[in-house]
């Protein structure tokens, strides 16, 4: 298994693994991600800015995470602790459900923290929806600290804020 | 449908074949259309370099779609949101068919948009863009993708019934002007294989 940047050719399997999450978390009542997101377009700019890897078996891209320094403006309202150093954000991270409960976002992550400290980040942030217990564990058990709530449109429930420090 | 265009003409010798798996030999066609079809291609960077394959260098595809900002901008949008959000949100975009173009040797020469005259009939998702009764009948609905695969039974109820209530009214009037854009309904781009 491993991990690597996704290509062009992958764009819409890819896609469709987005898709299939959101179908998943819906039918748990946990509607973190709208009808309208992420569009086709969006996993296309992850893509072509080479921010989004994909964690394959052999062909098949079984996961996706998206790495970068964007910042939705939501969270300039937070009080992180890392406020002078260089921050990467995570988003998107996504298990085709057949394969999920089986540690690959853990390995996902773990991917994106040693890319963090590779590349001299000082903190990890990110955001995922309260109601969606499984990903909110995930960042807990990872050490990821909350540093509180913000809101998205068309979302009935906050979303948490997580940091991570590397200093 | 491939019995139907042979009743057409039996001049042209039909194929059938997908984007991605033309049946057909290294550059033989001089040139190629696709209408209202590439929201179903599976793998688009695969089906240029199959159009590349296939086709003369020097020849144009000429692609007519609807992209993500101009579906946006259809008033049908507020009677089946949730539809149309599952039509737009796996529309390919213009940048997408341009990247996946280029990489495929092709070159964006023109794009041109295009919006739906009031004597349309070919019964697609904008059919009734200026005769709306169309969207009641079954038949009509069936043959559009986004009606028959991606929409719930209990929205297309509420919106068939939001439309009935509106459609002879000033609310139906006002909704058709708040989505009033410029933006065009469909897309023609022309791509060029390049020469070389």
């Amino acid at each position: 298994m491993i991990i690597k940047k996704a290509s062009f050719n992958q764009l819409q399997e890819i896609f469709e693994i987005f898709q299939q999450c959101k179908q998943a978390l819906n039918n748990e009542n946990v509607f973190q991600w709208t009808d309208n997101y992420p569009t086709l377009d969006i996993i296309f700019q992850d893509i072509a800015n080479s921010h989004l890897y994909g964690l394959y078996q052999q062909d098949e891209c079984i996961g996706a995470i998206v790495l970068n320094s964007i910042q939705s403006p939501q969270y300039n309202a937070i009080l992180w602790k890392d406020t002078n150093g260089k921050v990467l954000t995570i988003h998107r991270l996504a298990i085709k459900p057949i394969y999920q409960n089986r540690g690959y976002a853990k390995k996902l992550m773990s991917f994106a923290e040693k890319y963090a400290l590779r590349n001299q980040f000082t903190s990890i942030r990110l955001d995922t929806y309260s109601a969606n217990k499984a990903s909110v564990k995930l960042y807990e058990q990872r050490g990821y600290e909350k540093r509180g709530e913000v809101s998205f449109p068309e979302r009935d429930l906050p979303f948490i804020c997580f940091e991570k420090n590397f200093n | 449908m491939l019995e139907e265009a042979m009743l057409k003409s039996d001049k042209i010798k039909w194929l059938i074949g997908s984007a991605e798996l033309i049946p057909a030999g290294d550059n033989v066609f001089g040139g190629a259309i696709a209408v209202l079809t590439i929201h179903h291609w599976k793998n688009i960077e695969k089906s240029f370099n199959e159009l590349s394959r296939v086709l003369k260098k020097g020849s144009h595809v000429v692609i007519f779609t609807s992209t993500p900002q101009q579906m946006n901008g259809y008033w049908l949008n507020a009677y089946f949101p949730k539809m149309l959000k599952a039509s737009i949100t796996k529309m390919p975009s213009e940048n997408i068919l341009e990247a996946a173009a280029n990489k495929a040797g092709f070159k964006l020469i023109k794009t041109e948009k295009y919006c739906i005259r009031k004597d349309l009939n070919d019964l697609f998702l904008y059919s009734g863009k200026h005769n709306p009764e169309i969207y009641f009948q079954p038949e009509v609905r069936n043959g559009i993708s986004s009606f028959a695969t991606l929409a719930n039974q209990n929205e297309i109820l509420a919106g068939l019934n939001g439309l009935r209530r509106d459609i002879s009214t000033e609310c139906f009037l006002n909704i058709k002007q708040q989505y009033e854009n410029d933006f065009g309904d469909y897309l023609f781009i022309v791509f060029k294989r390049n020469a070389s």
